[in-house]
């Protein structure tokens, strides 16, 4: 899952940003509007964490802007403004939550992971394919009975696979979604660590889960 | 009881109780005239009467006959002493009794008018004279006689009875239909009144935005747009309010907002030491920079309140000038800035030392933050008049000439990043504008946007005595 957050509070954004790739998902930063819009416009986001009061563009704006040029990426509203009208701005302005400042970081996270649920398949905390089991609460994965024990950019991978199962999932598609704006795309490291997932996912005995899907990606498909 | 407690109600009351003063004076006084007049008339054409008896030589036996009662529906009545007797000559039916004293007053010379009554009760005028023969074939030696003439006064009773008739009809139907067309006026002048107390009614704190209507250039017309312009002052004073209030929480937010995250993401799980450390030096930083919004909006809260001390003590403000110049030429070095320190006079002005070297602190800071690497800030004082100056320039990002009426408002910021970045509140320009206002000073600023601005500070020289 990749997050964009923008805030010109940069001492707030870095620790967001700490916080959240703590807990797996690729961030980047913004610090203006004017910066974020254009980087949410670039990159397929999953989530944008937005705050209102920002020089050059303010949240609300940089939404409707995002809005009308039909980025679709999820936003969330984070920001010193605790009046109704202003909740009520921010998400007509197209936003999906609001959330105001000051907060508990794991009230945001359990906001960011209810809002991720919201897109996907799956509406509990818990992902399925197949006897493939991954809990996003706890962050463990399981194959049956056995828990895996994964690093935290294979578990990104796997999630993303698992938010969208059956489908084809392209090396771009994970580059956008799992890895931050300071990765190399040139390299092969897609493969690498797809490779490394399989090896400890599709375990003996059992069926194969990530399926490669010839000169266009991966799937991930209970047998 | 909510009616009698109306002006409406009042008003009436009172437009009525002149009105029946009024009208009651006026009936007495017709009804006086007109019955005085009456009599008058009545009175003077007995008078003529007698004179015309006076030439009467039959008026014994016309008497006698009752001639005069029948044509003219009078009386006439002959009186003289006969021998020591007093004989009266009269009609055969007259029902009045005649008083001696009166008889006699008229033979013995003196003519008088008396009102009596009939057995039946009809008013009858009475005008007595002394009969003194001597007509036309006048009667010899009659003895001293008079002559009394009366006339009914039923038709005068008629009339001022008529009269009081009308009156007790008309006057109380005229009170009742003023009373109506008064209490109408009265509502009518009134109504805009209730209106007015109606829309004043509906105006709550949270919409302060409803106006009355003024329809009238009248007294009532100029009440509402009085209190129009009022609900304006009172809308202003409190959008100010609601801004600061939104204003002070979201400056406090900021802060609180880093240290809840920080905390709460340290918290979240074990951690190296070092990770604590820098987690605790971040709360800290903003915990510090919470206090120092925390002190400013007391200031602030404690000038608005009236509350403040100030300490009244003759501050050299040379001295204290130049003192402030060792700290901030090391701040302009820091920052690669020049400094320069002007003219400055030994003046003294009264006030409290702390919060004019606050005041003067707050400029110098501003000036240094505002101000790019390679740039110049500068301080000098003088005079002017009777005021002691102070001057502070520098060569910085300026400010728009369309912020510079509200650069000394609370949190108003030229440019919100910039300032917040570099560590502002907001509050520096309202506080520095207040310790120069509470001296009996002011304070004043001139930029151009890229050139730099100009703070000048005046305050009242202190002279002693």
């Amino acid at each position: 899952m990749r997050i964009l957050v923008v805030d010109d509070d940069r001492r707030l954004c870095s620790i967001i940003r700490r916080g959240l790739q703590e807990e797996a998902y690729a961030v980047d930063a913004a610090y203006d509007g004017e910066e974020g819009e254009y980087l949410a416009e670039i990159n397929p986001y999953d989530l944008i964490i937005l705050d209102i009061m920002m020089p050059k563009k303010d949240g609300i704006q940089v939404c409707r802007a995002l809005r009308s040029k039909k980025v679709d990426s999820l936003v969330l509203m984070l920001t010193a403004k605790d009046a109704v009208e202003d909740r009520v701005r921010g998400l007509d302005a197209g936003a999906d939550d609001y959330l105001v400042k000051p907060f508990a970081f794991n009230e945001l996270l359990a906001r960011i992971r209810a809002l991720l649920r919201r897109e996907g398949v799956f509406k509990s905390p818990e992902l399925q394919v197949g006897d493939l089991v991954l809990d996003t609460l706890t962050r463990q994965v399981r194959r049956g009975q056995e828990t895996i024990d994964l690093t935290t950019k294979e578990y990104t991978i796997l999630e993303h696979f698992m938010r969208h199962p059956n489908m084809v999932i392209t090396r771009t598609m994970l580059e956008e979604h799992v890895w931050d704006y300071d990765f190399d795309s040139m390299s092969n490291l897609v493969d690498v660590y797809i490779l490394r997932l399989r090896r400890k996912i599709d375990l003996e005995g059992k069926d194969s889960l990530i399926h490669t899907v010839r000169g266009a990606g991966y799937r991930l498909k209970a047998p | 009881m909510k009616f009698v407690h109306s002006i409406k109600f009042r008003f009436t009351i009172w437009y009525l109780l002149v009105l029946v003063v009024l009208l009651g004076s006026l009936s007495a006084i017709v009804y006086f005239y007109l019955s005085r007049s009456l009599y008058q008339n009545l009175d003077s054409s007995l008078e003529l009467r007698s004179t015309q008896l006076q030439s009467i030589s039959t008026i014994v036996d016309s008497i006698r006959q009752g001639e005069f009662q029948e044509e003219l529906g009078e009386i006439v009545v002959l009186c003289f002493y006969s021998g020591g007797e007093l004989t009266i000559v009269s009609p055969m039916d007259i029902s009045i009794t005649l008083d001696n004293e009166f008889i006699a007053q008229a033979i013995g010379g003196e003519s008088s008018f008396i009102t009596v009554s009939t057995t039946e009760g009809e008013g009858v005028r009475l005008y007595a004279v002394p009969f003194l023969p001597g007509g036309p074939g006048g009667r010899p030696n009659i003895e001293p006689s008079a002559v009394i003439v009366g006339r009914s006064t039923k038709e005068i009773e008629q009339a001022l009875d008529g009269l009081v008739r009308t009156l007790t009809i008309a006057v109380p139907l005229t009170i009742v239909v003023a009373a109506g067309g008064g209490l109408f006026l009265a509502r009518q002048a009134l109504k805009p009144v209730d209106q007015i107390s109606q829309t004043a009614r509906d105006i709550s704190e949270r919409d302060l935005s409803q106006r009355i209507e003024v329809n009238t250039r009248d007294e009532l017309g100029r009440l509402a747009s009085t209190l129009n312009q009022m609900m304006e002052r009172l809308q202003r004073a409190f959008r100010r309010q609601q801004q600061f209030t939104g204003d002070a929480s979201h400056e406090l937010r900021t802060p609180l907002a880093v240290i809840q995250a920080e905390s709460s993401l340290a918290l979240q799980k074990e951690r190296a030491v070092s990770d604590y450390q820098q987690s605790l030096e971040t709360i800290n930083q903003e915990a510090e920079h919470m206090s120092l919004i925390i002190d400013r909006l007391l200031t602030l809260a404690r000038a608005d309140a009236g509350t403040e001390q100030l300490a009244s003590e003759e501050v050299n403000l040379g001295e204290l000038i130049r003192d402030l110049s060792m700290e901030a030429e090391i701040l302009c070095r820091e920052k690669g800035l020049g400094f320069q320190l002007g003219v400055t006079h030994d003046l003294a002005v009264k006030g409290d030392k702390a919060m004019l070297r606050q005041l003067f602190i707050n400029l110098l800071d501003n000036a240094i933050r505002y101000t790019p690497s390679g740039g110049t800030v500068s301080i000098s004082s003088g005079t002017e008049g009777q005021m002691a100056v102070v001057v502070i320039t520098d060569t910085g990002i300026g400010i728009p000439p369309e912020d510079i009426p509200f650069i000394f408002e609370r949190f108003y910021r030229v440019d919100k990043a910039r300032s917040r970045a570099g560590g502002g509140i907001g509050l520096g320009l309202a506080i520095c504008q207040h310790i120069a206002e509470a001296h009996g000073g002011k304070i004043g600023v001139e930029s151009q946007v890229g050139k730099g601005s100009t703070f000048t500070v005046w305050l009242p020289l202190y002279k002693q005595t």
